[in-house]
């Protein structure tokens, strides 16, 4: 809460009725000892009358004037503001109309605007980035499907170029199939009041039951596996964790080169637990870490064909809900270790 | 021939999915809903009821119950678009043998289908045959070419086990949940310990071998 004038007796208040009440008495007296000269007491009350009426007009327009200056200007000014706001413009700033120390509410309420106005603008900017990238992710593999469909139509293919163009179009549905699969998580992670749903569970055994699902990708790409996990228990929300290792493993599998390795490892460090995947593969040049983690940003076009950009934003975000760090350290040519620090919920309410 | 009921709303999918079953050597039926599926069952014996969920009239939960309620045996295995976890639960709890996430690939539904058939054989033969090695779990007896092969109680569970998910991995943990009691002393070096005992005594077989992986878990592969 920033500090602000409120109403309560200031000495310029009761300085101000003071002289009010001061010139309006003695302007009486005065007026009233010209008048009772004469014995008419009819005339000196007539006078006495149109004096009063004279002063209250006078402090009327006073007031009018103070108002006029003190509470119409920021009131239209504000009002202008949220007119504005309403149609979607959020670019309005207003300034504030005393300096900081001397705020008064109307200087809290141009504050407070200005903030307000910035988030909006900052969402709706991601909003429409969000969307041209989800059309754009969500359009190729359509224009692939639709074109690699009509074109498998014609009658003279030979079996090879059929058989090409159906792997395509398996290639591309199951692009689209891990898009739409990721945009649901995650707009299920940013949009509902999600709250974790904390069990204490082994989570040796779900970092191997998850590599174990890699099993077959291994064994193709004939890939090293080197595992050194301690045995521990955790308490977190399994569900979202899986996501983690979900996509920290299925990408050292996707980077790693044929006869590559890649280490896992599990272990306590002081009250956080810690895991690192580290994998032999292709690395990130530093311009691209700094922004792994940024929805649909993808450091090489090249593997475009194989993620959708969006994985390691999902990562990011249920470490964020479960309160612990993710760091990725890496070299270029020589491979990348995500490294996963996370706190024990044991404890928390 | 192996006959399986397929029930799924969607025409095309239905067509394609039996057209993928009859390719691997199944007999199909096809049926657009819950009701339809229920209705062919009583006048047909399958072998396999393979599932969507959400159908027309009668959905995959209710039609699963209903089978569940005359059928405790045949193998059910639900496809369905829908992958969050209440569902899946919902499934198991009904009674349900498998699960598959639409889109799916159809290689692996024919996979998990000949694994439930296979693992549903063994059900109803309490047998496992392998080339020269048979298991039997009524005698709770193994043979190497006829030969008697002497087991532990705990060695005849673990390899029981592994034969009878061939190609599907057990950590070490899973392993001890299972087999071992939860205030036993052993760790899961002593599962180890247990596999290389089961590894001597059936190096003489020819149909199947165990493997470690990746220093995680055993499993049984088929030769």
């Amino acid at each position: 809460m920033k500090k602000r004038k409120t109403a309560s007796l200031t000495v310029g208040g009761v300085l101000l009725f003071f002289l009010t009440n001061l010139v309006t008495v003695t302007l009486s007296v005065l007026v009233f000892s010209r008048v009772n000269a004469n014995e008419n007491k009819g005339v000196t009350a007539l006078v006495l009358l149109l004096v009063t009426a004279f002063l209250s007009l006078l402090w009327t327009l006073a007031d009018l004037v103070r108002r006029k200056i003190m509470i119409d200007k920021p009131v239209q000014q504000i009002l202008d503001a949220t007119e504005r706001i309403a149609q979607g413009n959020f670019t309005v700033r207003l300034t504030p109309l005393h300096p900081y120390p001397k705020y008064d509410e109307f200087d809290c309420i141009i504050e407070n605007l200005n903030v307000l106005t910035e988030e909006l603008g900052k969402s709706e900017i991601l909003k429409t980035d969000f969307i041209a990238n989800v059309s754009h992710e969500l359009k190729t593999p359509l224009s692939v499907i639709q074109n690699y469909a009509t074109a498998l139509q014609a009658e003279n293919l030979d079996e090879q170029t059929r058989k090409q163009y159906a792997k395509t179009l398996l290639s591309a549905s199951k692009r689209l199939t891990d898009l739409v699969t990721n945009i649901l998580k995650l707009n299920k992670l940013e949009h509902e009041k999600l709250k974790p749903a904390y069990t204490r569970y082994n989570l040796t055994e779900q970092l191997a039951q998850t590599i174990l699902s890699f099993e077959d990708l291994l064994e193709r790409k004939r890939i090293t596996l080197n595992c050194d996990l301690e045995e521990l228990e955790l308490t977190s929300d399994p569900a979202l964790l899986e996501i983690v290792w979900n996509n920290l493993l299925s990408n050292a599998v996707k980077f790693t080169d044929e006869g590559g390795a890649i280490q896992l490892s599990l272990y306590k460090r002081k009250e956080q637990t810690v895991v690192t995947v580290s994998d032999n593969g292709c690395g990130i040049p530093p311009e691209t870490g700094k922004r792994i983690f940024d929805k649909f940003y993808q450091g090489d076009t090249s593997h475009a064909s194989e993620g959708n950009g969006l994985g390691l934003a999902l990562v990011k975000r249920v470490i964020d809900i479960l309160g612990g760090e993710i760091t990725v350290v890496n070299e270029l040519h020589k491979g990348s270790t995500f490294t996963v620090a996370l706190k024990d919920n044991g404890y928390a309410k | 021939m192996i006959k399986i009921l397929v029930v799924e709303d969607d025409k095309p999918l239905n067509d394609l999915v039996c057209a993928y079953l009859r390719s691997a050597g199944y007999q199909t039926t096809a049926c657009f809903d819950g009701e339809q599926a229920l209705a062919e069952m009583e006048n047909n014996t399958f072998s396999l009821l393979l599932t969507d969920i959400m159908m027309p009239k009668m959905d995959g939960f209710a039609l699963a119950e209903a089978v569940r309620a005359f059928n405790q045996q045949i193998p059910i295995l639900f496809m369905s678009a829908r992958e969050d976890k209440p569902a899946k639960l919902l499934g198991y709890k009904l009674g349900i043998d498998d699960y598959v996430v639409k889109p799916f690939d159809l290689d692996e539904l024919t996979l998990k289908v000949t694994a439930l058939l296979r693992r549903a054989k063994i059900n109803a033969e309490q047998k496992i045959e392998l080339a020269n090695f048979t298991m039997n779990l009524e005698e709770r007896s193994a043979y190497i070419n006829g030969e008697e092969l002497p087991l532990t109680a705990r060695e005849f569970n673990l390899l029981f086990k592994l034969l009878s998910y061939p190609k599907k991995t057990f950590t070490r943990s899973a392993l001890m949940d299972e087999f071992w009691d939860y205030d036993s002393s052993a760790t899961s070096r002593t599962v180890d310990v247990y596999m290389a005992k089961i590894r001597e005594k059936t190096s003489a077989c020819t149909g199947f071998e165990i493997v470690t992986v990746h220093g995680l878990g055993y499993k049984a592969v088929l030769k």
